[in-house]
């Protein structure tokens, strides 16, 4: 038996021989196990999740929400966030967004928008990594084509958010309550005669309304009333070097402006009071019969014609539009932003994941062009009436069968088949917003409002009418010359 | 003294941190942003540009048609908000049952947003379903419902009301300190000496109130430069253009055509028109307290 010290001693001999033998052991081993463990890690663990932003205005938040979910449930390797930018703030929103470097990677955009953050290089074309996105616009009807195509580099930017147009519609019962029967008018002419045989046999005071107030303005009251008035081909508006082409007496857009001053000051089967109608406004005054025609958003009927939604309801038809039948197409499409493409190329399929099971063809939400399904644009078709501008989708029995409640999906049909792309006439381009006033003010709404209001005459001269088209011609020019253009 | 001075410095730093975030920083950020060509559509035109954006804003389209607008909101808006709030306060002043109930009513627009109160004289005046027109056709005054909106002075007036109906209860409560702070002997003094009602209000009561008037114009036509939610909410500018003030076309130059060169231009010049109002406040504030000690 060794003394207590010796026993330290040999003890902290054989420590240190054995803390040697054991730690260099130790040190094989756990490099072995780090080595292994490191390889077990980067096989098992999850990848790391792509956090993808998706930009709406505030309409349906709860559907789009509740669209999210099923997508972030299906792909695990994806979260998407809902980024509400308000309805009314949208815009200025989506610029604040923008301008701090960290806009949403995808997001909803209307024409005007698309063409600013084009012209900007701010905004991503999906073609350049993804080529098959082309397929698309082969189950797209003509007349939105161009919609999805960035005219600066003639690429396809995105998919269809949804579309539709601003639909001629015709009050039923008004027509059968004038003694006209239920067919609406072939010609403008027609429109007008039929429009004063209402008023005559008192059935409205007004039997002609136009959304001419808020984004209607360009689009329903100015665009449809121009081209169902004219047999003349496209552009209506500028020609291919977007110079002017309306400022003469008897163009197209003159005599739009005059038909609409005649119909509230000479006829009187409308009102002055059309351009504050706002779309809320067009909507409720349409469901109180306050009017018997208009051109509108076709899914506005969704809302005032099915059974017990309105005074109206169940009266209300679409109708190809009398004279050229031409309306304005609406569509809102998903607009990639660079932030889509910045964080390389693993983040960017995320985004174009996303894109296809929100505006494209998916099975179980997985991208699937050949057998896959438009699973929300469907869902939005069916839940909210919205329309759709792919082709197959005009095939789908279910689709069409919820339709029939508030419509005839046949005449809606026929009426969104003659939509032209009124925001490329030929081309849009980034002063055009600011030009018409197209939410609001600009150079053209406040002039043309002037004329239908009777402020230079009631009904203005045609004198009056050519000033007003120089006028906002030379301002035009002097935009698009600001704009390098 | 030094510690002093340390100490009132971390004192005031709650106060001066959000003034100089909120308040000096986008100022002094505005002015400079005016000088640059900075629009977002056209991010590849970004430069300093001097006072261009000022000659090409006082040139543009709206530009005469805002300013006149703008004028003639002021010049109509503020004597009615003088004239309505000094006849308030002086009755609200008086003694008689219901006088406490009668100046909580004045308060109670105070508390009703711009936007709120906009979207309720739209509601009033709209041209399908307004409670105007109702009453109008009961009264046999009109023979069917007109779109007042729709014609300019009409529009225009409407919102001037809707800008007096909100704004009225601070200078009538102006008014009112003012009033209940004007010594009772003066006003016995002059009964003694047989002044009547009008001539005791021009010696006693608008002598007393001269400062309050002056600060309550300057309020009010700052108020009125910076005016735009009733604006926005009732006509959108317009019928035709009529009612785009300039504060509107700012709006507009900013947030829907995004061009910030432009809008920092304007904004520019209403602020610095507010800060000459700003002086001529601080002018009155001085009056009114050497009165107040004399």
């Amino acid at each position: 038996m060794s003394s207590g010290k010796e026993q330290t001693k040999e003890q902290t001999t054989v420590s240190r021989r054995k803390f040697l033998k054991y730690g260099a052991g130790a040190v094989v081993v756990v490099a072995a196990a780090a080595a292994g463990g490191y390889y077990y890690y980067t096989t098992t663990l999850p990848p790391p999740v792509e956090e993808v932003e998706w930009g709406i205005w505030s309409w349906g938040v709860e559907l789009v929400q509740d669209n999210a979910r099923i997508f972030n449930e299906a792909n695990p390797d994806i979260h998407v966030k809902v980024g509400d930018y308000g309805l009314d703030t949208y815009a200025s929103g989506l610029a604040t967004a923008y301008s701090g470097g960290k806009p949403p990677e995808m997001h909803y955009s209307t024409p005007d928008i698309t063409i600013s953050y084009q012209n900007a290089k701010q905004t991503y074309d999906m073609e350049d990594a993804y080529p098959e996105i082309k397929n698309y616009l082969d189950d797209v009807f003509p007349g939105y084509r161009t919609g999805l195509v960035n005219p600066f580099s003639g690429k396809v930017y995105g998919l269809f958010y949804y579309s539709g147009g601003q639909t001629f519609c015709y009050n039923k019962r008004h027509l059968e309550a004038a003694g006209i029967g239920d067919e609406p008018p072939k010609t403008m002419e027609q429109l007008r005669e039929d429009a004063l045989e209402i008023k005559r046999k008192g059935v409205v005071e007004f039997p002609l309304g136009f959304f001419a107030g808020s984004w209607g303005f360009t689009e329903a009251a100015v665009y449809c009333t121009m081209m169902d008035l004219t047999d003349q081909e496209p552009p209506f508006m500028w020609d291919e070097d977007l110079k002017p082409i309306f400022n003469y007496k008897g163009s197209p857009l003159f005599n739009a402006l005059k038909y609409i001053g005649e119909a509230i000051w000479v006829d009187k089967t409308s009102t002055p009071a059309v351009v504050q109608y706002d779309e809320p406004t067009t909507v409720k005054v349409m469901g109180s019969g306050t009017h018997s025609y208009i051109w509108m958003p076709d899914y506005e009927l969704a809302f005032i014609n099915p059974p017990g939604t309105s005074a109206e309801a169940g009266n209300l038809k679409f109708a190809v539009a009398p004279g050229s039948g031409r309306i304005s197409s609406i569509y809102r499409t998903y607009v990639p932003s660079h932030t889509a493409n910045d964080l390389g190329a693993r983040h960017r399929d995320a985004v174009w994941r996303l894109m296809q099971f929100t505006g494209g063809k998916t099975t179980n939400t997985k991208p699937d062009f050949a057998n896959g399904k438009y699973q929300v644009v469907k869902r939005l078709a069916m839940q909210a009436g919205l329309a759709f501008p792919y082709i197959s989708m005009w095939e789908d029995q279910e689709i069409l069968d919820s339709m029939k409640a508030w419509c005839d999906p046949q005449a809606r049909g026929a009426a969104l088949a003659k939509a032209y792309d009124f925001f490329n006439d030929p081309k849009m381009t980034p002063w055009w917003d600011p030009w018409w006033g197209y939410w609001l003010g600009g150079v053209v709404r406040p002039k043309f409002h002037s004329i239908w209001l009777g402020e230079h005459g009631q009904p203005a001269s045609d004198d009056y009418i050519l000033q007003v088209l120089n006028d906002i011609a030379d301002e035009w020019t002097k935009m698009k010359t600001a704009a390098g253009a | 003294m030094k510690g002093d001075l340390k100490d009132i410095s971390i004192g005031l730093l709650p106060a001066l941190i959000p003034l100089f975030l909120f308040g000096f920083y986008p100022l002094a950020y505005a002015a400079y942003v005016s000088l640059f060509r900075y629009n977002l559509k056209y991010p590849q035109q970004y430069g300093f540009v001097g006072p261009q954006n000022y000659v090409e804003v006082t040139q543009a389209y709206y530009f005469r048609g805002s300013l006149t607008s703008s004028i003639v909101f002021a010049v109509v808006a503020i004597p009615i908000i003088l004239v309505a709030s000094l006849a308030l306060a002086l009755l609200a002043a008086r003694k008689f049952r219901g006088a406490g109930f009668l100046q909580w009513l004045i308060l109670v627009p105070w508390g009703i947003p711009y936007v709120v109160a906009g979207l309720d004289w739209k509601w009033i005046f709209d041209s399908n379903y307004g409670l105007f027109n109702a009453v109008l056709l009961q009264l046999g005054i009109i023979e069917s419902y007109r779109p007042w909106l729709t014609i300019q002075w009409p529009a225009m007036i409407v919102i001037i009301m809707s800008f007096i109906w909100v704004t009225l209860p601070l200078p009538t409560l102006l008014f009112l300190a003012g009033i209940q702070s004007i010594p009772q002997e003066l006003y016995e003094a002059a009964m003694v000496d047989g002044a009547r009602a009008l001539a005791r209000f021009r010696a006693i009561t608008y002598t007393w109130l001269k400062p309050v008037f002056l600060i309550v114009i300057i309020l009010t036509t700052l108020m009125s430069i910076q005016v735009f939610d009733p604006i926005y909410v009732i006509t959108q500018g317009g019928p035709a253009d009529f009612t785009a003030l300039i504060s509107f076309y700012t709006f507009q130059e900013m947030f829907t055509f995004l061009d910030f060169g432009h809008a920092s231009a304007l904004a520019f010049m209403i602020f610095m028109v507010s800060i000459l109002l700003i002086f001529a406040y601080f002018y009155a504030l001085k009056m009114g307290r050497l009165r107040l000690r004399a």
